[in-house]
């Protein structure tokens, strides 16, 4: 009986071979964690740095970060809005288009994501004001976070390099935009080129010479037409813009102020313009360079045209280079400062999404890039102690940053942006046909009427 | 005389039932060799079949959009430097690599699963080719406008946009050749890695040889016993199903055996070849680029520059197609081998029923 029950080995086989094709089928998956996807234009050490600033967050909520960084996230952007599958979050080139996104209603609302942070007293009224905008409604909403920022009204220099008496009026309390004219003049006297620049950016090119004339117009006219000439309603045209142009020719337009001449700072990288500044031989004495630069000239070599002792090492911060702030008419004129800031906005409300916005507006999540050495990020979260940065100048940066009276906005960031593309191509038509401002800047206010 | 009698009963019982056993046996192992040789053979198939319909493609359409990418950066410094391009902007070379990049950028979204990693990063791809076209768009504006405006000698700005264009296309960091490399290099591994697999192990052909030799050592058990019990020297029938057998594993041991062989000559030939031509034609198309950018002497010429050669970089592909084919083609074995299968069960069947039939209605039941 028992013979007869058991089963013939063929029919073992068959069922273990049929075992072996089908189990493997029927494995167990992994279960599909809960994935966050974020656009931006962080690539290289910036993309370290945000996974640095996210890697806390994918360990306390087992969530996944899926990030994708270009510098042509713009484009990007455009194309997966177009086909409906946008990321969840995404850098937003501009407050231009954080704008236009939100009256849209293509931007989801943060208000809810941001329910359980305090940012009033994390972050100044100026910051908090930068992260709302008007929403399909009219009513003003939070769409954005600042994910880091940069302060743009500053000026560089290698304080080795520079001659003593230049130095001192450098760094005079009462440096002015005029005597920064005359510094530059007595450099070129000596034979010295003083200033380096580039403005090259590949698809971006320009925007380094439009950094300019905004701190120039900023500076010299006030907040209140810098704002009017954001909004569109001051000419291009006018007086104080195109004073600001002028004042951005003497010094770019001038062969023997620049680096290179003007061929040289169409084609050179803006992140390369500085390294000329510590060379032995410096080829540039003064860098107008948003804070960010920070990160490159970490990447520069010191020395490297001569036989510096310590040829061949990277500028240290507040060694090998240091800022002033970019100088007003008088001394005594405004204290608005030209700022820039990554801001995040979410394109798909999930719970996830949420979450991580609400992290990346804690001072940890903050920190986690900020102490990143040589990666030239500021916080504007209030919260974050300054001793947190890795090197003075960071900390004083912040320091200007957190506690500015005034801060304003890149311009043409913040402008339309066929009017901010135009910005960018007319400076580059400028610094190759100055002698064609007037007719440039009429062409920029035909761009104003219809842009706006 | 009972006992001789129930004795008699006991044999006449378990010969019958022996025969049945048999049979049974003889039919469960020549299912287990179907299984196992189809499974075999449907693994190399499959193998073939999925390296040759997709991760070849993939991986040679990436590295056809890289080349003809940067084939195109350097079309279009060749055009403005020798002047070409004051009637032909970009030049026509330039719209044919751009063309063709097009193309294959296009069959390579295809072949990826919505919402995957890289149909992302084709989406970003796109936004950037976009932006490098603007960016020459731009620059051809610029250079017309020189000319214009009389200053043909100068043309700083049109080179400069050009130079700008070029700067996007190749940033190591989230440039366009960047992007598109993020999917050609670990395309290859994929490629070469699936063309490693298993499947193509000559140690799996155990998996049907065994079942194989099985069914053989039955069919001769069941002709030992056809001679102790019925007289029966040979059986045709079963001889007959031994030879099939033979001839089914020798059949599926050549393909697979071919295929292997085809997939090896695939991954240690025809890959590396094809993906070093391709790599020497986008290093020199590169170079040719850079040189025409800087203006270094003898880059800028009025000569038709050789480009990309497209006649070597498609031998190249078609001999890593043909491996791939050699390897797909199974003749006629997914017919042959159930045809085999039916006919050795059949036979064995044949072999033994005419025995089974002698034992009914003297009650074996």
């Amino acid at each position: 009986m028992t013979g007869n029950r058991r089963v013939p080995w063929p029919l073992g086989a068959v069922v273990l071979l049929l075992a072996a094709f089908v189990l493997p089928g029927c494995g167990g998956s992994a279960q599909a964690g809960t994935t966050v996807t974020v656009l931006g234009t962080w690539t290289g050490d910036e993309q370290s740095g945000f996974e640095a600033m996210v890697s806390g967050f994918e360990q306390k909520y087992g969530i996944h970060v899926d990030y994708t960084g270009t510098r042509d996230s713009n484009a990007v952007l455009t194309s997966d809005l177009e086909d409906g599958n946008p990321p969840d979050l995404a850098v937003l080139p501009t407050p231009g288009q954080l704008s236009q996104y939100a009256a849209a209603g293509t931007l989801v609302p943060l208000d809810g994501a941001l329910a359980s942070v305090n940012l009033a007293s994390q972050y100044g009224p100026g910051w908090r004001r930068l992260m709302q905008e008007a929403g399909p409604g009219g009513a003003r909403h939070y769409y954005a976070i600042i994910v880091k920022a940069a302060l743009k009204s500053v000026i560089w220099y290698d304080p080795r390099n520079l001659p003593a008496p230049d130095l001192a009026q450098l760094t005079s309390p009462d440096l002015t935009w005029g005597r920064l004219m005359s510094l530059s003049a007595s450099l070129a006297k000596g034979g010295r080129t003083p200033w380096c620049m580039g403005f090259e950016d590949s698809s971006s090119s320009g925007w380094p010479g439009t950094d300019w004339i905004e701190d120039i117009l900023l500076h010299q006219s006030g907040p209140g037409s810098y704002d009017r000439w954001i909004a569109g309603t001051l000419p291009w045209t006018s007086a104080p813009v195109e004073q600001a142009w002028q004042a951005f020719g003497q010094i770019a337009n001038r062969s023997t102020l620049v680096h290179g001449g003007t061929r040289a700072e169409l084609l050179t990288n803006y992140g390369q313009a500085g390294q000329p500044m510590f060379d032995s031989r410096p080829g540039c004495y003064l860098d107008h360079e948003g804070s960010f630069i920070t990160a490159f000239y970490a990447q520069d070599t010191l020395g490297s045209a001569g036989s510096d002792p310590g040829a061949g090492a990277h500028p240290r911060p507040g060694t090998d280079f240091r800022f002033v702030p970019f100088p007003a008419p008088t001394p005594a004129a405004d204290g608005a400062e030209e700022v820039a800031g990554d801001l995040l906005g979410m394109f798909r409300d999930t719970p996830a999404a949420r979450k991580l916005i609400a992290y990346l507006t804690t001072p940890q999540a903050q920190e986690a890039w900020i102490k990143r050495a040589g990666s030239g990020a500021i916080s504007v979260n209030n919260q974050v102690p300054l001793r947190d940065y890795p090197d003075p100048v960071s900390e004083a940066l912040a320091d200007n940053l957190t506690h500015a009276s005034d801060v304003e906005f890149d311009a043409s960031d913040s402008m339309p942006q066929a009017m901010e593309n135009a910005f960018y191509n007319a400076v580059l038509e400028y610094l190759d046909r100055p002698s064609q401002l007037n007719a440039i800047l009429r062409g920029l206010d035909q761009v104003q009427k219809a842009a706006y | 005389m009972v006992r001789v009698t129930a004795r008699s009963h006991t044999r006449q019982h378990t010969t019958p039932v022996q025969l049945r056993r048999l049979l049974f046996a003889l039919v469960a192992t020549v299912v287990v060799l179907w299984l196992a040789a189809t499974a075999v053979q449907r693994g190399l198939q499959a193998t073939a079949g999925s390296v040759r319909g997709s991760t070849s493609p993939a991986y040679l359409d990436a590295v056809q959009a890289l080349a003809s990418l940067s084939d195109a950066d350097r079309a279009a410094w060749q055009s403005f430097r020798s002047g070409e391009a004051l009637f032909n902007g970009p030049g026509q070379q330039y719209q044919n690599d751009i063309t063709t990049a097009g193309q294959a950028l296009e069959r390579l979204a295809a072949l990826q699963a919505a919402g995957s990693a890289n149909s992302s990063l084709l989406q970003t791809i796109s936004g950037q080719l976009v932006t490098y076209q603007s960016q020459v768009e731009q620059a051809d504006v610029t250079y017309q406008k020189d000319i214009a405006l009389g200053s043909a000698s100068k043309r700083d700005l049109g080179f400069a946009h050009l130079a700008y264009a070029s700067s996007a296309m190749r940033a190591r960091q989230g440039g366009l050749l960047a992007s598109i490399s993020q999917l050609a290099g670990p395309g290859q591994q994929a490629l070469s890695s699936q063309l490693a697999s298993p499947w193509t192990n000559p140690v799996l052909l155990m998996v049907f040889i065994v079942p194989a030799l099985f069914l053989i050592a039955g069919i001769v058990f069941a002709q030992s016993l056809l001679r102790r019990r019925f007289n029966r020297v040979l059986s045709p029938p079963l001889l007959l199903a031994a030879a099939l057998v033979v001839v089914m594993s020798a059949w599926l041991a050549v393909t697979a055996v071919h295929a292997d062989s085809a997939l090896a000559a695939a991954r240690t030939t025809a890959l590396p070849r094809a993906a070093a031509l391709w790599q020497s034609q986008t290093s020199a198309v590169t170079a040719e680029a850079a040189a025409l950018q800087s203006g270094s002497a003898g880059a800028v010429s009025d000569r038709a520059s050789g480009g990309l050669n497209e006649t070597a970089t498609g031998q190249a592909d078609g001999a890593l197609e043909a491996d791939l084919a050699s390897a797909q083609d199974a003749g006629g074995l997914p017919l042959g081998i159930p045809a085999l299968a039916i006919a050795i069960a059949a036979l064995a069947g044949l072999g033994l029923w005419p025995r089974l039939s002698e034992y009914r209605g003297i009650g074996d039941r």
